[in-house]
């Protein structure tokens, strides 16, 4: 408490707004009574022009050190004073606002009573007023490059825009290539344009970018720091192919003796050890897979080096890590495909002709195993195709959200199979428990394949069905009718990556109820997270369609920029929480109770540190801690029991 | 005004983000309300410390009320579940220092509520006058640490 104040107390009367209900010269009667106070004066409007001057100059006139306004809402004009006292010379801090409108004149007619409760909150602030501190802005450096985590459509656009001469991108992208999922897609709903056409242009702008670092076939090991100094350590996978060298050429591929299940085409036909993730894949360069490769098992195969013309095998490159500072993390990590085999009933088993979604995306896409021609197994084409919706979704048991987009792409490629006649006669089922088709040109869609003939079979719930599939052939039971089907498709609830686990954790992010990224809010800032500087984009945060990952992409760049501009300071919140070192017992409690992560152990002092950029000043560690160690600054407890006290 | 003449002291705790709005919504929609109930703004309920409330009840408070963000609202993400735990403890220990549990109130009143602000405003006050003054003989002094 600070020893002679000179408080200035000042009553708007906000028109009748306030001097209506509320008697203002009775209170300045009482208030110029108490010891402190400089002053205690009276206008009609201090929001005005001439109201903060009358306020300036009577900070300066009466040499004041505290200034008290009752008026309105801390919402509306608390900003407004503080810059008034700043400019008169004052720190902004010593100001207290007191709604005596919204919170009293407005909500009683009974003038004594109101008088009497808006005096009561004056004295309060009176009292509280004594214990306010002067606070200083504080910035600190920042690095204004970025990392993106994820080189699919959305992690891809966020690095476009946000890449410039003065803020670099460094891109990390788990997979050999860029373009994520939607590679695996040979075109688009609703209008069926082709998607390697849609997006290889946008894939080959970010590799040839010169302020976007592409780290492909790499993975994120550790990020450590906090908004504006981060440090990514990046391990870049060996890939034995000269990128300088390579041409794209293919020779390598035929030669290798190796071949294992293709994870990029969902593991439904194969791959050589050297290989592309799909044909026409950006970067077009072919990694090779040392789990799988014979020279890694101790053979001396040199099958693709001999057949490579360019010299671009190199069989004795080496992982390589790197270190890279940056201001902020976009995660864009995407989704994984629900297992079906989790729901016995559908007896989902590889070499069957029950495929999943993905599977069969690839099934029909040109880069496909079958070059994009639609045929059994057996390499007949099919006559009956039954497409089950909400395989894993919409369900208590698997997983209780709609993934969004499945029941659009199952109409897709029912459109696909029939305008591109990939199946002469086919007869196409749609069982379905739901038709949810939000995005635009979707219900015509729907209707002109019930006008084509196509059937859609409502059912309770598309979980609860069975599939028994054996012989080239499949029968899907429903509850009133077996339909016997050629191929039959689930559409697999998106789920969450299970990389973006590591990020959760290293990040200290917080999952949703479904296990996805949680954002800060779901509807007003759904692309921060609680972690300042670390952003969600894409599916990694709820499953999205295409254009809402670009969306998300271009959006997070956006706040980015705006937050993070280079060769700009940042400006760190001023009412913090801070320890008390003496104090502070070591006990943890505050670390594990800070909602964003913003306490950590300092172990050769034995105590806990809270970094001022991270801390958000709610002061819920301040509770929390045993040894009164840490003080919530502008809510300090004496300032809040002075409070109180006057109210009493 | 009751028929004793009783008009209860009511501190109310609201959080900056929210139930503070709600105050302010209640005050543009100009609803009638008591105003024997005062308010202190923390920027979060979580940093409301049981020993404020504490202190308001020794300092002459016949009620506190403690109102935050709605579940899941918290503008600090989950600050409020704090408020709602150490609520949940503090309440059975009223009735060790004498004080009825219905003296202390927690809810959630979020920054368009100006409806169910005015109406627990209300409630409180009715439920305060209904007990009548904190009976302060019966109190032990939380300070003093009392005679138990």
């Amino acid at each position: 408490m600070n020893e002679k104040e000179r408080v200035g107390l000042f009553l708007c009367e906000c028109s009748k707004n306030i001097s209506g209900t509320v008697d203002v010269h009775k209170i300045k009667d009482e208030l110029e009574k108490l010891p402190d106070a400089a002053t205690v004066e009276i206008t009609n409007l201090y929001c005005s022009p001439e109201g903060k001057s009358e306020i300036a100059d009577s900070i300066k006139k009466n040499d004041l050190t505290k200034v008290i306004i009752g008026a309105c809402s801390v919402k509306q004009h608390e900003k407004t004073f503080m810059e008034v006292l700043e400019k008169a010379g004052i720190n902004p801090y010593f100001l207290q606002l007191v709604n005596i409108r919204e919170h009293v004149a407005w909500v009683t007619d009974d003038k004594e009573k109101a008088t009497a409760k808006a005096l009561s909150l004056m004295k309060a602030a009176y009292n509280r007023v004594h214990y306010h501190e002067a606070f200083e802005k504080k910035e600190i450096d920042a690095v204004a490059d970025v990392l993106v985590v994820g080189g699919g459509l959305a992690g891809c656009d966020a690095a476009l825009n946000l890449a410039s001469e003065e803020r670099k991108v460094y891109l990390v992208e788990t997979n050999p290539s860029l373009g994520g999922q939607a590679t695996k897609y040979e075109n688009s709903f609703p209008s069926l344009e082709c998607c390697s056409c849609m997006i290889l242009p946008k894939l080959q702008e970010v590799v040839e970018n010169p302020n976007i670092e592409l780290l492909n076939y790499s993975d994120v090991e550790e990020v450590v720091g906090f908004f504006g100094n981060f440090r990514a350590t990046v391990n870049k996978k060996a890939k034995y192919v000269v990128p300088d060298k390579c041409i794209g050429c293919n020779e390598c591929l035929e030669p290798c003796p190796v071949e294992v299940p293709n994870e990029h085409d969902d593991f439904l036909g194969n791959r050589k050890a050297i290989h592309f993730q799909v044909i026409g894949a950006t970067p077009y360069i072919p990694v090779i897979d040392k789990e799988n490769c014979l020279r890694f098992k101790d053979q001396d195969c040199t099958k693709c080096r001999d057949a490579c013309m360019f010299d671009a095998i190199n069989y004795d490159d080496q992982d390589e890590k790197t270190e890279q500072s940056v201001g902020a993390i976009v995660l864009a990590t995407g989704f994984e495909s629900f297992d079906p085999t989790l729901i016995p009933s559908l007896n989902f088993s590889p070499g069957t002709e029950v495929y999943t979604a993905l599977q069969f995306e690839r099934l029909i896409s040109n880069t496909g195993p079958t070059g994009g021609k639609l045929v059994k197994r057996d390499g007949t084409p099919p006559k009956s195709l039954v497409l089950v919706h909400c395989v894993g979704s919409r369900d208590k048991r698997y997983n209780n959200y709609c993934s969004n987009v499945c029941c659009s792409v199952l109409l897709k490629m029912s459109t696909q199979i029939l305008e591109e006649k990939m199946a002469e006669g086919i007869q196409i089922t749609h069982v379905y428990r739901d038709m949810t088709i939000g995005s635009t040109g979707m219900e015509e869609m729907y209707d002109k394949l019930n006008d084509e003939g196509v059937r859609f079979i409502k059912v309770p719930n598309t979980n609860d069905i069975a599939i028994h599939a054996d012989d080239g052939k499949a029968h899907v039971t429903l509850p009133k009718e077996t339909l016997p089907a050629d191929m039959v498709v689930l559409a697999t609830a998106m789920v969450p990556n299970k990389k973006a686990e590591k990020f959760i954790e290293m990040l200290m992010l917080d999952r949703d109820k479904d296990g996805f990224i949680m954002p800060n809010h779901n509807k007003i800032d759904a692309l921060a997270t609680p972690i300042e500087g670390v952003f969600v984009i894409g599916s990694a945060s709820f499953p999205k369609d295409i254009t809402n990952s670009i969306i998300d992409g271009s959006a997070a760049a956006g706040n980015i920029s705006s937050k993070l501009q280079p060769g700009e300071k940042l400006l760190v919140e001023t009412l913090i929480s801070t320890i008390d070192e003496e104090k502070c017992s070591g006990c943890k409690t505050c670390i594990s109770i800070c909602p964003y992560k913003a306490i950590g152990y300092d172990s050769e002092k034995g105590i806990s540190v809270i970094n001022e950029i991270l801390c958000r000043g709610c002061g819920t560690c301040v509770v929390a801690c045993p040894s009164n160690a840490i003080t919530a600054r502008h809510f300090e407890d004496n300032t809040i029991l002075a409070e109180l006290g006057g109210l009493l | 005004m009751t028929e004793t003449g009783f008009e209860p002291k009511i501190v109310a705790f609201v959080c900056n983000w929210c139930s503070y709005g709600g105050a302010d919504i209640a005050g543009s929609m100009k609803l009638n309300y008591t105003p024997n109930v005062k308010l202190i703004r923390v920027m979060c309920s979580g940093r409301v410390d049981p020993e404020f409330i504490m202190e308001a009840f020794q300092g002459g408070a016949d009620g506190v009320m403690v109102l935050g963000c709605h579940p899941g609202d918290c503008h600090y993400i989950e600050g409020n579940y704090k408020t709602l735990k150490r609520y949940n403890m503090l309440k059975p220990l009223l009735d060790q220092f004498n004080i009825e549990q219905d003296r202390l109130y927690l809810d959630w009143v979020s920054a368009s509520e100006g409806e169910k602000f005015a109406r627990v405003m209300e409630e409180m006050n009715d439920r305060i006058t209904q007990l009548g003054p904190l009976n302060w003989d019966n109190v032990i002094d939380t300070r003093q640490g009392g005679e138990v």
